[in-house]
């Protein structure tokens, strides 16, 4: 069968798997970097077992398999009383991996803001936490704009990693397809080239989110 | 007034600030000399507690700030919160300015009414723009401070630090980092202050500018207060041999 003709046979059978897929990057992503914020204010205001409960849990998920956490959560979830979705044991799984990440890359950011600033602030009263709200966040946010833009095409192709829990996303599509028609490399390519598009896009976005920063 | 009573400080085995005793009345401007790493900065940093010290006492208005007198005889700093109350009283500017840069300048100038005295936002956004106006910067107050120059900036932090409504504006350096050609706008603000009352410590070697605005000069050796006078006084017949010898080399 001809590539084209496959496309347009089993094309829209895409579709769903593409918008799952595309939401929980999307969903996963916003989680990731809020919980990567959180682990960073544990890191800079938590104290000396704030800066080491961090640094642990950063350990226990950059030296495993992000399948790892994805089994433990999905298997693991129903034994505590917690029989949640697929999808949302997965894109957990992924919030919390790549949470890690992304406070790394905070702290980095973070070193970037000029020390004399929290004099600033202090001088003007501001507390602690409307320091870190209104100085310190928006700062290493923009600052890490693009080594996130890294970490969410990272998310993005690792949300394929949920076809390994029955969630129906793009490479889980593909391998339906397979089974169906036992066209493995048509199936497959396709799911390619969609991965190729979404994660081009994501470049972009953050390229573009990245020069319309007004203030630098 | 502020009152300071046998300030010492030192950073590990070097002492910055010996023995430190001085007032400053209300609305005086007291302008501080002394060679670089004298320790001038430090003293003026220590008055909003910016450095901690390691004796002494500082008083505003009567009101001990920063340390009480713990069960044990042994000071201890005042809770963060009263801390951060009391600093508001005093507002300061820096050799570098250091503006928020992801802040436009009347985001910067409004933030502390904003959050540290809770001033509704609107109340805070009209202060913030009356005193960019007073300052001269009507006209930049969306700008963000990358794309002012140094003399704005110093200008928009002046204005930051007014905008808390301070009994006491601390001035450090605030024209040492400034093109010579921009100098002058800063220091007209800092005079278009002298008619408020409206109390002012400022750290320079601009001798001329301290001459001009200075109620009296002290001038700062080796983390001691070694002379104080008026301007007149200290400039033209100072009677310490190192203060000489220094004004010799800043002229």
């Amino acid at each position: 069968m001809s590539y084209a003709r496959w496309f347009t046979i089993y094309g829209p059978s895409y579709l769903n798997a593409l918008g799952w897929t595309a939401l929980t990057a999307v969903l996963a992503s916003l989680g990731a970097v809020v919980w990567g914020c959180v682990l960073l204010l544990f890191r800079l205001a938590g104290g000396p077992w704030g800066a080491r409960g961090v640094d642990a849990y950063m350990q226990a998920f950059r030296n495993t398999p992000v399948l790892l956490p994805i089994y433990l959560i999905y298997f693991g979830f129903p034994l505590i009383g917690l029989p949640w979705p697929a999808v949302i044991c997965g894109g957990l799984a992924l919030v919390l991996q790549n949470g890690a990440y992304v406070s790394e890359i905070l702290r980095g950011s973070f070193k970037a803001i000029d020390r004399v600033q929290f004099d600033a602030a202090k001088s003007i009263g501001l507390s602690p936490w409307h320091t870190f709200r209104k100085i310190t966040l928006p700062q290493v946010l923009v600052y890490s704009i693009p080594s996130l833009g890294n970490q969410v095409v990272l998310l993005l192709k690792d949300t394929s990693l949920l076809s390994a829990i029955t969630v129906t996303e793009l490479t889980m599509q593909a391998k339906l397809l397979t089974e169906q028609t036992g066209a493995a490399y048509e199936a497959f390519m396709v799911v390619a080239i969609l991965y190729l598009i979404l994660v081009s896009g994501t470049e972009v976005l953050f390229r573009v989110a990245h020069r319309a920063v007004r203030w630098r | 007034m502020i009152e300071i009573r046998g300030l010492r400080k030192a950073f590990g085995s070097l002492a910055v600030l010996r023995d430190i005793d001085v007032d400053i009345a209300d609305g005086e401007v007291m302008a501080l000399i002394g060679r670089s790493g004298c320790g001038k900065t430090t003293l003026l940093r220590c008055i909003n507690f910016l450095e901690e010290y390691d004796a002494g006492e500082i008083r505003l208005d009567g009101q001990p700030l920063w340390y009480r007198p713990g069960a044990d005889s042994r000071r201890r700093r005042v809770p963060d919160q009263e801390a951060r109350r009391m600093r508001q009283q005093m507002g300061i500017v820096f050799q570098q300015y250091n503006l928020f840069p992801h802040m436009t300048a009347l985001e910067n100038v409004s933030l502390g009414p904003r959050f540290s005295q809770k001033v509704a936002a609107a109340e805070a956004e009209d202060l913030g723009r009356s005193l960019l106006a007073r300052v001269g910067l009507s006209d930049k107050v969306d700008a963000y401070p990358a794309h002012l120059s140094g003399g704005q900036q110093q200008r928009v932090a002046i204005a930051r630090a007014l905008a808390m409504r301070p009994k006491v504006l601390l001035l450090d350096e605030i024209t040492s980092a400034l093109d010579p050609e921009l100098v002058g706008e800063v220091e007209d603000v800092i005079r278009s202050l002298l008619s408020e009352p409206i109390m002012m410590v400022l750290v320079t070697h601009a001798l001329g500018f301290a001459r001009e605005v200075a109620h009296r000069i002290a001038y700062i050796a080796d983390g001691r207060i070694a002379e104080i006078g008026t301007p007149a006084e200290i400039l033209e017949q100072p009677s310490d041999p190192t203060l000489k010898d220094f004004l010799r080399r800043i002229r």
